[in-house]
């Protein structure tokens, strides 16, 4: 079997160590790599996700990889037959559940495992040699995992570029009107405000931000959230609570460091300058008259089925 | 909710990101498998851009039952603080309500023995009634059920005397509860010392480790979770008491069935030797127990139902509960105390199987497809025996509901948390499922499908009772 890796330098010391104890656990060797072979494999993971780690850290590094899903996923990368066997039984079926999970439709489920599982297997060619995509992973995670987050980043790539690509056809068929959109009325905010705004989100905890964003900005559930960070959702529930009103004393506490009363700094919170302007719209809309063709409803009787 | 500020919102969404965390680490987070150092990197990251976000919303597994195939011994979850304020703060509760809980017991025992009538006969004069000394004192989150066991047990000697004598057989029995199965049982072959450690709230919650008397030492018989306990007559052995303290004070491993087992009065029962594989049998069987009572109130069987301490168990709390069977002990006419009895310990073995199921409980099936299961969160694992030279690749656990597939059809499921297994064999249209099981999903007990590495669906609404087949 060819050598899965070329390393640069030998493997550290740590890692061949490890490398001879897992051997055996691990079932490189029925999939014919070596010992050497595999400590090399783990060689090259610790370069790239532990390139600043001492030699204790080394081997800790590499004790929490999936060393045995690790080598499967290379082995197949080489194409070894064995490998492969293994895969298709523990993921074929799986792959297509997480298509269907994630496309939530079977055609596009289907077609999503097939792609990825044709870039798995190494369609592309690359100086005459077969590239397979499950060289890149690298056991951070478990392989199911990887390949649920592949399949994942391939179906918003997609979802992404069919959004942007509209066709002109069905939209004019729905009825849709190619007029010029009116421009966007021109606001400014009042720069303190901004400031304040990114003090305050600048000073919160990774997650608490991460909270904010997914539940304002992308309208995820709580039980999303809570999922996506492993957490309860009640915990998701209470800290985004705390975190809204906290925000708020934050960003009166800095608007009132730049110079704002009280009063102002509630009002600028409160009050949007585009809100303001579509509000007078509005307004102006309700105050004018009546509509030229006051919309008639005409009820035709009810036909006694003679003509 | 309350909503925050448009300007909030817009700088939510203005922030720059960086550059993309790859699949392995997107997928490393979303199974909490980074040190926290990159964690943070990354949550940083995916905090300000909205496709990793997506991206991560996708990845994230659902809230699975499946493990991993193929995950090892390997830590990677992050680890759970005992003395974190979170668990520190339920602990608290927990003992709080254990306390009230036991208080409220003991008084009600006390007033039970002190208003309850007396069995006529011409037994024995009764026992004075002021000499019922006070309940030991409860301390901490434990009330040592062998002090409240050992100090009636003085108290009442006299009562006991006079009730093994009206009670001529002084035992009677206790039926193992019937467990359900689908087919024909092998019976299953269970690694003691899995059960022994990782069980122990399940060994002591209910009829499980009861010992017959001429039994060898290592049999156990398993208790099924939920089921029925059954009084049965008391058959014509006359069993004294003895009063000796030691046998009162329940091994780890055994259930004290009020303090006592049959195997031997003095030096109590041998529990399974480590590592080596115990019987466990699918079939219903008599049990016998001395009926040597504990407290004032000759009509009541007394038994405590003890969950793990940590120091015995990982990953369970601490907690005990002492439970009064009515008086069926002595008065099995009694149908309603019987049901009741039945109904109040099945549902504490439900209560306590559940609690032993905590979140760090896992199962997983290794690469040889042997079947494997932690109490740590995957810290370390010990192998379970199914059936032998058996082989799988695909598993389902919901609680203590465990389904477990592999080739050619082979399908097992246990209800106990793998105590005992049942073999399936799904038959839909007039056809057995014989190709190989690649995938489990069960959503509850009663809901769940297989697919099979031939693209076959087969599906069930009824814990496995019965099966259609769908083509994918």
């Amino acid at each position: 079997m060819n050598p899965v890796t070329q390393s640069v330098a030998g493997p550290p010391q740590e890692i061949q160590c490890l490398a001879a104890e897992c051997y055996a656990k691990c079932g490189a060797e029925k999939f014919g790599f070596t010992c050497d072979d595999l400590a090399s494999i783990l060689a090259e993971v610790a370069r790239k996700h532990a390139p600043a780690a001492a030699p204790a850290q080394l081997r800790e590094f590499c004790i929490s990889l999936k060393i045995e899903e690790l080598v499967l996923a290379r082995a197949c990368a080489a194409g070894n037959e064995r490998a492969w066997e293994t895969f298709m039984l523990r993921y074929r079926e799986r792959l297509y559940e997480i298509g269907l999970q994630i496309a939530r439709e079977e055609s596009a489920a289907r077609e999503l495992s097939d792609s990825l599982y044709a870039d798995l297997y190494g369609t592309v060619a690359r100086e005459g040699k077969r590239v397979s995509k499950l060289k890149s992973y690298t056991g951070r995670g478990s392989l199911e995992g990887w390949l649920r987050t592949v399949m994942a980043q391939e179906h918003v790539n997609r979802y992404r570029r069919q959004k942007r690509m509209v066709s002109l056809d069905e939209e004019t068929e729905e009825g849709a009107q190619f007029a010029t959109p009116e421009p966007d009325p021109v606001t400014t905010v009042d720069p303190r405000l901004e400031s304040a705004t990114d003090e305050a989100l600048g000073a919160l905890p990774p997650d608490e931000r991460f909270i904010l964003a997914a539940y304002f900005l992308d309208g995820r559930t709580l039980a999303e959230i809570a999922r996506m960070l492993a957490v309860h959702e009640s915990t998701i529930s209470r800290k985004l609570d705390k975190l809204t009103k906290s925000l708020r004393k934050q960003l009166l506490a800095g608007l009132g460091r730049r110079g704002m009363s009280r009063r102002q700094a509630e009002e600028a919170l409160e009050v949007d300058v585009r809100d303001l302007t579509l509000n007078i719209r509005d307004r102006l809309a309700q105050d004018s008259g009546g509509a030229a063709f006051p919309k008639k409803k005409v009820e035709a009787p009810a036909g006694d089925g003679s003509d | 909710m309350t909503e925050i500020p448009n300007i909030v919102r817009d700088r939510l969404k203005a922030a720059p990101a960086g550059d993309h965390p790859d699949a392995n680490l997107l997928a490393a987070f979303a199974e909490q498998a980074l040190p926290d150092r990159e964690r943070i990197r990354v949550l940083e990251h995916v905090a300000r851009c909205a496709d990793c976000r997506d991206v991560l919303a996708l990845a994230t597994p659902p809230l699975a039952s499946t493990v991993v195939p193929g995950y090892k011994d390997t830590v990677t979850a992050r680890r759970v603080s005992w003395f974190g304020w979170p668990m520190l703060r339920w602990g608290a509760l927990a003992a709080c309500v254990v306390i009230v809980g036991t208080a409220v017991l003991l008084e009600r025992n006390q007033r039970r023995s002190e208003s309850a009538a007396y069995v006529k006969s011409d037994a024995a004069p009764q026992a004075p009634q002021n000499a019922v000394p006070a309940p030991p004192a409860i301390s901490g989150n434990l009330v040592s059920p062998n002090a409240f066991l050992v100090n009636n047990e003085e108290k009442h000697e006299p009562e006991r005397a006079r009730k093994a004598e009206l009670d001529k057989n002084g035992v009677f029995a206790v039926a193992k509860p019937v467990v359900p199965t689908h087919s024909a049982t092998a019976p299953a072959l269970v690694d003691s010392t899995t059960r022994a450690n990782a069980w122990g709230s399940r060994e002591v919650s209910g009829y499980s480790a009861l010992y017959k008397k001429d039994a060898e030492p290592n049999t156990a018989t398993a208790g099924a979770v939920g089921g029925p306990v059954r009084m049965a007559p008391p058959p014509a052995v006359p069993q004294p008491a003895t009063g000796k303290d030691e046998s009162l004070i329940p091994p780890a491993a055994s259930l004290p069935l009020n303090g006592r087992n049959v195997v031997s009065a003095t030096n109590g029962p041998v529990p399974p030797k480590a590592s080596q594989p115990v019987q466990v049998s699918g079939a219903n069987e008599v049990v016998e127990v001395e009926s040597g009572a504990v407290q004032a109130e000759t009509s009541t069987m007394q038994y405590s139902v003890k969950k793990a301490t940590p120091g015995k168990a990982k990953g369970a709390a601490a907690d005990s509960s002492v439970v009064t069977l009515p008086a069926s002990a002595t008065n099995f006419e009694d149908k309603t105390l019987n049901a009741a009895a039945e109904t109040r310990t099945s549902r504490l073995e439900a209560e306590l199987a559940r609690g032993a199921f905590a979140s760090s409980t896992r199962w997983t099936i290794s690469s040889d497809g042997q079947l494997q299961h932690s109490v740590d969160s995957g810290k370390t694992w010990q192998p379970v025996t199914v059936a032998e030279k058996a082989t799988f690749r695909a598993l389902s656990a919901n609680g203590p509901d465990l389904w477990i597939g592999g080739p050619a059809g082979l399908l097992y499921h246990s209800i106990d948390a793998g105590g005992h297994w049942t073999q399936i064999k799904p038959v839909a249209d007039g056809a057995t499922l014989a190709t190989d099981i690649a995938t489990i999903e069960f959503t509850d007990r009663q809901h769940g499908k297989l697919t099979t590495s031939t693209g076959e669906v087969w599906i069930t609404a009824d814990a496995g009772q019965t099966w259609r087949k769908r083509q994918s």
